[in-house]
C-alpha cells in the first residue's frame, strides 16, 4: 500500500444485487483514469471504492447516476 | 494530499480485534467498526478494500505474531517434556500478554479466512510441530495417536485454565487467577498421561 491515499475515492451507493454489480463492472472496467474498483455488498452502504489515476469523484458520480444508480461520495 | 495516519490505523486494528472477539465474524461490519473507532466509513475504506480484505490482513498480522511467539525458543529437536513445556510457556505468555489477539487469531484461523493467514509461517510452524512429535514417537517418548487427540490432550487443559483466567472465575463462579505454579502442576499431569511408560503400568 502506498503512502499517498489521495487517489482513493469512496462512495455510498445502492449497488445491492449481483446483476447491478455486473452492470457497474461493465461501466467502470477499462475506464481511462481508473486503476481499480470494488463494491462491498456486505456493507449496508454498498460502498464503491475506486482507486483513481486521473478520474475525479465527480466523474464517477456522474457515470453511476446516469446509469440510474444512487451514488454519493463519502468523506 | 491524504497521507497515512498510523495512529488511526492502529486504532482501527485494535478495535477490529476487540469487535471480532466480542461479537464474532457474523456481528462484524465496516459500519460498526467505523462507529466504534469514531471515524468515517470512508476513512476505513481508504485503508481496506472491504470487510474481507480487513479480516484477511488482520488474520495475517495477528496470526504471524502468534506463530512467531509460539516458536520462540522452541526446537523440534527438544525432548518431548522440554518441548511441550516450552509450548505451554509460549502459549500462556502470549495469551496473558495479548489476550484479545490470541483469541482473534484462533477465531480467524478456524474460519474461512484462515486460509489466507501467512502460509509460509503456518508451514514453518506445522513442519516444526510435526517433526517434534515424530522425534518424540521415534524416541519412545510418545505413543502415536490421531492429531486431534494429541492436540486435545496436550493443549486442552492449558486453554481451559487460560479461559478461566480471562473470565476471572472457574467452576461455579469460583475466583480464579492463572499462575505458573498451577500451570506446571497441570503440565506434569498431562505429560505423565502421555508417557508410554506410565500408560503401561
Amino acid at each position: 500500500m502506498c503512502n499517498d491515499l489521495s487517489h482513493i475515492l469512496v462512495f455510498k451507493t445502492n449497488i445491492r444485487t449481483v446483476r447491478n454489480k455486473k452492470r457497474v463492472q461493465r461501466l467502470l472496467e477499462n475506464r481511462e483514469g481508473l486503476l481499480a474498483f470494488n463494491v462491498d455488498q456486505q456493507d449496508s452502504d454498498c460502498v464503491l471504492r475506486v482507486v483513481a489515476a486521473t478520474i475525479t469523484a465527480k466523474e464517477v458520480k456522474t457515470l453511476l447516476q446516469e446509469a440510474g444508480f444512487e451514488c454519493a461520495e463519502l468523506d | 494530499m491524504r497521507g497515512r495516519d498510523l495512529n488511526k490505523e492502529r486504532l482501527v486494528r485494535d478495535t477490529a480485534i476487540q469487535m471480532l472477539v466480542e461479537q464474532g465474524l457474523q456481528g462484524f461490519s465496516m459500519n460498526k467498526l467505523a462507529g466504534a473507532c469514531n471515524i468515517s466509513v470512508a476513512t476505513l475504506y481508504i485503508y481496506y478494500k472491504d470487510k474481507d480484505d480487513l479480516i484477511r490482513k488482520l488474520g495475517d498480522d495477528v496470526g504471524s505474531r502468534h506463530m512467531d511467539a509460539l516458536l520462540s525458543g522452541f526446537s523440534p529437536e527438544m525432548r518431548f517434556r522440554e518441548g511441550i513445556r516450552k509450548q505451554w510457556e509460549n502459549r500462556s505468555q502470549f495469551y496473558l500478554k495479548y489476550p484479545l489477539e490470541a483469541m482473534c487469531a484462533e477465531i480467524i484461523r478456524h474460519s474461512p479466512y484462515g486460509e489466507c493467514m501467512d502460509k509460509k509461517k503456518l508451514r514453518v510452524f506445522k513442519d516444526a510441530m510435526s517433526a517434534f512429535v515424530q522425534n518424540a514417537i521415534d524416541r519412545g517418548e510418545l505413543k502415536p495417536m490421531p492429531v486431534e487427540a494429541f492436540w486435545s490432550i496436550v493443549y486442552g487443559p492449558l486453554y481451559t485454565l487460560l479461559r478461566f483466567h480471562s473470565q476471572g472465575s472457574s467452576l461455579g463462579g469460583r475466583k480464579f487467577v492463572f499462575t505458573k505454579e498451577l500451570m506446571l502442576q497441570t503440565l506434569e499431569m498431562v505429560l505423565d498421561a502421555l508417557s508410554p511408560s506410565v500408560s503401561k503400568k
